[in-house]
């Protein structure tokens, strides 16, 4: 079964890659597509690069980790653009519908086995993606604080409030897995 | 065609069904498409006494998510009469109402854009939200073909759309460097937000330093005792640095050159640390200038606000020069205060006949390009001390940092300053590194945070249009180990400071004259162990990835 999908990897990829660009609007999904400069396009270029491997590592059943590592770019992304948290990771799962459409109803009768666990490590992975979310997000509300902070450094220094680095100069560490 | 399920369904699973889905996204008219407040993407309302203290219409208590935005009852009217006048006074708004062909050269230029996928953030069609209000009421075409001419009427959900995407738009004009008609979607917002303040929509961020501006001198609105303190207190971190006290001279009548910067600077890290940075490099000029207490602000938040509030802004440093009696004026690291000066101050208030065209006092350098204003960049002034061999400099105390330089974009493309902060750069630091040619120079990325959008309620916002800059620094970082982003302007100080915590967490921000006072070795100066921020130099603390 994980050869007859590596064959179809393209097709899958594209539908899946198409289910992730459906997320955001027509007009972005086509600059998305059309430009492929890393600077003019972060959004395109961190697309390009993570739903591919991803699908290889699925495939080849790699381990949640190793999966959400391909997805950080486009999470850190996904995490301050318009969408629920929910949406944020929802299209993930719809490699579960893309790769049942590659099988006739009856190859999916007999792949049930293998579809159970396909399934599974689709929601690890998830479980994973939500986490990065939240590990952004939560750095949203850090970088947030911080600046505050050294918006009035001056003053906190003068009275003494704090004798605490206001810019310790690196952002709080990645929470890893 | 039949409903699809979404995945989270339980028919999503059924075999046929699945055959079905369609990814082809729904189609929606961008008119018919109404606007979402949702927290972390508006900056909140100007406060009442705010917009009272300037005189400004309808002030009162409002809610960006409330349906009732309690306008006044003849918005419509003042809408109309408001866009009128400025259709008539400004031939520029009007040609850039006329103009556009809709190429879409500037469509995917936008910072805002590129980060969140809005079309409403791409500028032309940004500008076709008061575009079609003005083909609606304004023209022939648009009064007989309606919709088909790209026309609509202007209803409170158009208004509604306005505040949104006006105060979404950083001003920073890197979407006219690519429109081959040369539109400024820069002063289109400018326009739409004058509209706006007719109605009393304006932010707090911008309004509330407007007003402190007005009444004290600075954005801030840090008093003359204030003001006094604080630069007492750099001077104190300044001796323990090097060992020298320097002089701080305040309100200093007959003096040669009035120095202004933005008031960020004054307390907001890491701006405090250029400002220590001229301190000393005049100290160390024995230059004949003094502060103002009056005109305490560089900045000029007038530009985010009205052609009027520019006026009333800046005329204060030029009555402050005159007050004074200087020469010239010299202005420090400030982005769109070069805006106002290069392009706006000469027909506001200029020309400043009573001053004298500045010449640098060390070198003999006559600033043929500052004639009018009379203000000259202190980029163009310092770069001019290093080709002259004025300044002793030791790049080896830099030595642990990697630097890259952001173009702030007024400076960049309102002002042409390119060459200067990298020739400091070069002469200040061994290991300068530049970012992609397409983030830099002319072509520039904003910081998200610019034209009075630098405050942290609209983060998320701020950090989606933040992304195509941080993405450059980040891909800086992992190629050549850069640790520092330069910046000559506080709010890029401010708030790139925060871009790269989230974009390129090992990268901080600092300004050119923090490294230039670092790099700067002083007459009588102890030996140095510390920088500004009171680290130690070249050691291993606190300075990313060294």
């Amino acid at each position: 079964m994980e050869e007859q999908l590596k064959r179809s990897r393209d097709r899958i990829v594209r539908k899946w890659t198409d289910a992730l660009l459906n997320t955001y609007s027509p007009e972005m999904a086509r600059f998305i597509r059309k430009e492929k400069d890393l600077f003019a396009n972060p959004v395109g270029a961190a697309v390009r690069t993570s739903l591919g491997p991803l699908f290889d590592a699925l495939v080849d059943d790699e381990s949640p980790e190793r999966m959400v590592a391909h997805l950080d770019q486009l999470i850190q992304i996904r995490c301050v653009q318009d969408f629920a948290p929910s949406e944020a990771v929802g299209f993930l799962l719809e490699i579960k519908g893309i790769v049942r459409t590659q099988l006739s109803e009856q190859e999916s009768r007999s792949a049930v086995r293998f579809l159970e666990t396909f399934d599974r490590r689709v929601d690890l992975l998830v479980l994973r993606a939500f986490d990065r979310l939240a590990m952004y997000r939560d750095r949203t509300w850090e970088v947030r604080i911080r600046e505050v902070k050294r918006r009035v450094a001056t003053l906190a220094r003068m009275s003494r409030l704090t004798d605490q680095d206001l810019d310790p100069g690196v952002a709080p560490t990645p929470a890893t897995e | 065609m039949a409903r699809q399920a979404k995945f989270d369904e339980i028919e999503y699973y059924d075999h046929k069904a699945l055959s079905a889905v369609d990814f082809r996204p729904p189609e929606t008219g961008w008119m018919d498409t109404p606007v979402d407040m949702r927290p972390g993407t508006f900056i909140y309302p100007a406060k009442p006494r705010h917009l009272e203290y300037l005189g400004f219409p309808n002030p009162r208590e409002w809610n960006p998510q409330d349906d009732d935005w309690k306008l006044p009852e003849n918005w419509k009217e003042i809408i109309f009469k408001g866009m009128r006048e400025r259709l008539d006074e400004y031939r520029s708004f009007r040609v850039f109402m006329d103009i556009c062909v809709r190429c879409g050269a500037c469509a995917d230029k936008c910072h805002f854009f590129i980060g969140s996928g809005d079309p409403k953030n791409m500028p032309v069609l940004r500008a076709e939200l008061i575009r079609s209000v003005y083909r609606n009421d304004f023209t022939t075409a648009g009064k007989i073909l309606g919709k088909l001419a790209g026309a609509r009427e202007v209803t409170i959900d158009v208004i509604k759309e306005w505040f949104y995407y006006f105060y979404q738009c950083t001003e920073c004009r890197r979407c006219s460097v690519f429109c081959p008609y040369g539109i400024d979607t820069a002063e289109i917002t400018m326009m739409a937000r004058e509209l706006l303040n007719l109605l009393g929509l304006n932010v707090n961020w911008i309004i509330e330093p407007v007003a402190n501006c007005f009444r004290t001198g600075n954005h801030l609105g840090i008093q003359p005792h204030g003001l006094k303190d604080t630069l007492e207190f750099f001077a104190d971190d300044i001796e323990e640095a090097t060992g020298i006290k320097v002089d701080i001279p305040l309100n200093k009548k007959g003096a040669e050159i009035l120095f202004v910067t933005p008031s960020g600077d004054f307390l907001a890290d890491p701006g405090t640390f250029t400002c220590m940075g001229y301190m000393m490099l005049f100290h160390e000029l024995g230059l004949d200038y003094t502060w103002s207490t009056y005109a305490s602000e560089g900045g000029n938040f007038g530009l985010f606000t009205s052609h009027e509030t520019i006026k009333r802004l800046n005329a204060k440093i030029y009555a402050e020069a005159k007050r004074l009696g200087v020469k010239w004026i010299l202005g420090g690291e400030c982005g769109h205060m070069w805006r106002v000066v290069n392009q706006y101050m000469d027909t506001v208030n200029g020309p400043a006949d009573f001053l004298e065209v500045p010449r640098s006092p060390i070198t003999g350098t006559v600033f043929e390009n500052a004639r009018s204003t009379k203000m000259v960049h202190i980029t163009e002034f310092t770069a001019d001390l290093i080709k002259h061999g004025k300044l002793k400099l030791d790049k080896s105390q830099n030595d642990h940092i990697r630097v890259t330089f952001h173009d702030s974009c007024n400076p960049a493309r309102a002002m042409g300053i390119l060459e200067e902060p990298r020739y400091i750069l070069k002469h200040v630091c061994n290991h300068f590194y530049e970012m992609p040619e397409n983030t830099i120079r002319e072509q520039t990325f904003c910081c998200g945070g610019g034209a009075g959008l630098g405050t942290d309620e609209n983060m998320e916002m701020r950090l989606r249009g933040g992304l195509p800059r941080g993405n450059a620094v980040q891909h800086v970082h992992e190629r050549f180990g850069v640790n520092h982003l330069v910046a000559m302007c506080a709010i890029d100080r401010a708030t790139l400071s925060t871009v790269c915590e989230y974009w390129a967490p090992e990268v901080r921000v600092a300004g050119i004259h923090e490294l230039l006072a670092n790099a700067m070795v002083m007459r009588g100066q102890k030996k140095r162990t510390l920088n500004l921020r009171l680290e130690p130099i070249n050691g291993e603390e606190g300075d990313g990835d060294e």
